[in-house]
């Protein structure tokens, strides 16, 4: 494998097609994934074209690669190297791209807004749904209660967040004082953990944009998945569970519960492939 | 890391649900670098993922997808079902076979009178069935050749679309170019442009007749139901038209 990892390096600073768009979309993945595990997602500063946007940031990084084995001629000979160098040069960005992001909302730039909007929207949805509220009204209140907090905050300059794991912490925490206060209407007891308002990370699914036709069609994909097909796909990707737990819930062997995952999978996947929307 | 270790253990799955150790992480990353099949299974899974976080929770009701934690009980051994289900089988069929065989004749009879009954009742009037063919081959020309003038396209029309390449700063994400749409389906308008915040929407028929006009922002659904056909839409200013696409309503 480190050969193999020298030899793309070495058709990298030659200048191959192929090597450059490997390196690119492996740089891609390395980052996001490094980040969302630190709960910082890349999607939320998804806003305009070149002051603050994650192909910016990819293309910043991959120059970076470009100049340390080209013009500096230091050589990386291993994964983790490379790793390493990519992590430490977009740690050093991102602060930077994320205050312009904010800037832009400041400003009330029409297009961050849009993606903040959408953003914010979706994962309040998720992470009520997570806590078991699938009332769309009340996901829907909390919604437009978080984003008067957040926008009269805003008007008064007094938000400064490096990075969108901060961000997420503070709406997430404001999401949870009006769990309080809608509990405490209803006068009911509930225990809450106070480290529910830690946010979930969830980097690809804020990309998922839809149209009008590839809704209907991937809804009616949903229609043609049976309740245990939904029920296991529902608690492998929703829930985070292990097969293991899914399989002892439902009291089914973990193997069998792996066939009915990888059956609903491809009855998703199939058609959703051959129509051209994955 | 190993290709077949990684898709017998779900490790891209893992993966994208941050279930995997720092090492395993790292061992997936170097050999996404070198194979393209699971490159192309992380870029598909991952959009799956995301459909799935997308639109499960809208068939979701909770009460239902609440699943409940049951006791732990013995799993149930299906080899040994199966047995006792194959030699039930056999018996079952070995006596229905008897049977079979002793009311053979019986049973003969009654399938040559059965025959007989319907020969009787269908009678082909040949007569009728060409009446009835020539009505429907004259309704089916008239109609396919409306529908064959609902779908002609428009010169003038296919000309300025040509020409809209010079508008420029404008960028139409939705719908996509000479898309076939379902009848009944809502069409959705969107664009991004640098210059304009709202433009003059209109949609003609294949005739040039407007159909539908309004001014609209950067994102608009279409409602309105349309005949199948071919129809062209125009997004201007008051002072020129900045593009012009076409879509196809199905039969």
């Amino acid at each position: 494998m480190h050969d193999k990892f020298k030899e793309l390096i070495n058709n990298l600073t030659l200048g191959e097609k192929k090597a450059i768009s490997i390196v690119k979309n492996n740089l891609k993945i390395v980052v996001s994934r490094y980040f969302s595990k630190k709960y910082i997602e890349l999607d939320w500063i998804a806003g305009k074209d070149e002051i603050c946007s994650r192909k910016v940031l990819f293309d910043d990084l991959f120059s970076d690669i470009i100049q340390k084995i080209t013009y500096r001629q230091e050589t990386i000979s291993t994964f983790s190297e490379y790793k390493d160098f990519i992590i430490s040069k977009a740690n050093e960005k991102i602060p930077r791209l994320f205050q312009n992001y904010f800037d832009l909302l400041y400003r009330n730039d029409k297009k961050v807004w849009l993606t903040f909007d959408i953003l914010l929207k979706r994962r309040i949805k998720f992470w009520l749904i997570k806590k078991g509220f699938s009332d769309i009204e009340l996901q829907e209140q909390f919604y437009q209660e978080a984003q008067v907090v957040f926008l009269n905050k805003l008007q008064k300059n007094e938000l400064f967040f490096k990075d969108s794991g901060l961000l997420k912490s503070y709406i997430f925490k404001i999401i949870n004082l009006k769990l309080f206060e809608y509990y405490r209407e209803k006068k009911k007891n509930l225990f809450f953990n106070t480290n529910d308002f830690e946010p979930d990370y969830f980097d690809n699914y804020d990309q998922y944009i839809p149209e009008s036709d590839k809704e209907k069609f991937i809804s009616n994909l949903f229609k043609d998945l049976n309740e245990s097909e939904k029920n296991i796909l529902f608690e492998v990707f929703f829930k985070e569970e292990k097969l293991k737990n899914i399989a002892e819930k439902l009291n089914i062997t973990e193997v069998n519960c792996r066939v009915i995952k990888h059956r609903a999978l491809a009855k998703l996947e199939k058609p959703a492939r051959l129509h051209g929307y994955i | 890391m190993n290709h077949n270790d990684i898709i017998n253990n779900d490790l891209i799955d893992k993966y994208l649900l941050n279930q995997l150790t720092e090492e395993e992480e790292n061992g997936l990353e170097e050999h996404l670098l070198f194979c393209d099949e699971c490159m192309d299974t992380l870029e598909k899974r991952k959009a799956i993922i995301g459909i799935i976080r997308n639109e499960l929770p809208k068939e979701i009701n909770q009460n239902k997808f609440a699943i409940p934690k049951t006791s732990k009980k013995p799993v149930i051994n299906f080899s040994f079902l199966l047995k006792i289900a194959a030699t039930l089988l056999v018996l079952v069929s070995i006596t229905w076979l008897g049977i079979l065989l002793s009311d053979k004749n019986k049973i003969g009879k009654n399938v040559v009178s059965l025959k007989s009954e319907n020969i009787d009742t269908i009678t082909f009037k040949k007569e009728d069935s060409t009446i009835i063919n020539k009505e429907f081959n004259d309704e089916y020309e008239k109609n396919t050749n409306l529908l064959a003038e609902a779908y002609k396209i428009m010169p003038e029309f296919e000309n300025f679309i040509e020409n809209s390449v010079r508008a420029g700063n404008l960028e139409v994400l939705s719908p996509k170019f000479n898309y076939k749409f379902k009848p009944n389906e809502i069409i959705k308008i969107r664009w991004e442009s640098a210059d304009f915040d709202s433009l003059n929407f209109i949609v003609f028929d294949n005739k040039a007749n407007i159909i539908f006009e309004k001014q609209i922002d950067t994102t608009y659904l279409f409602e309105q139901k349309l005949k199948p056909g071919l129809y062209y839409w125009q997004l201007e200013t008051t002072e020129e038209s900045v593009f012009t696409g076409k879509f196809i309503i199905r039969n």
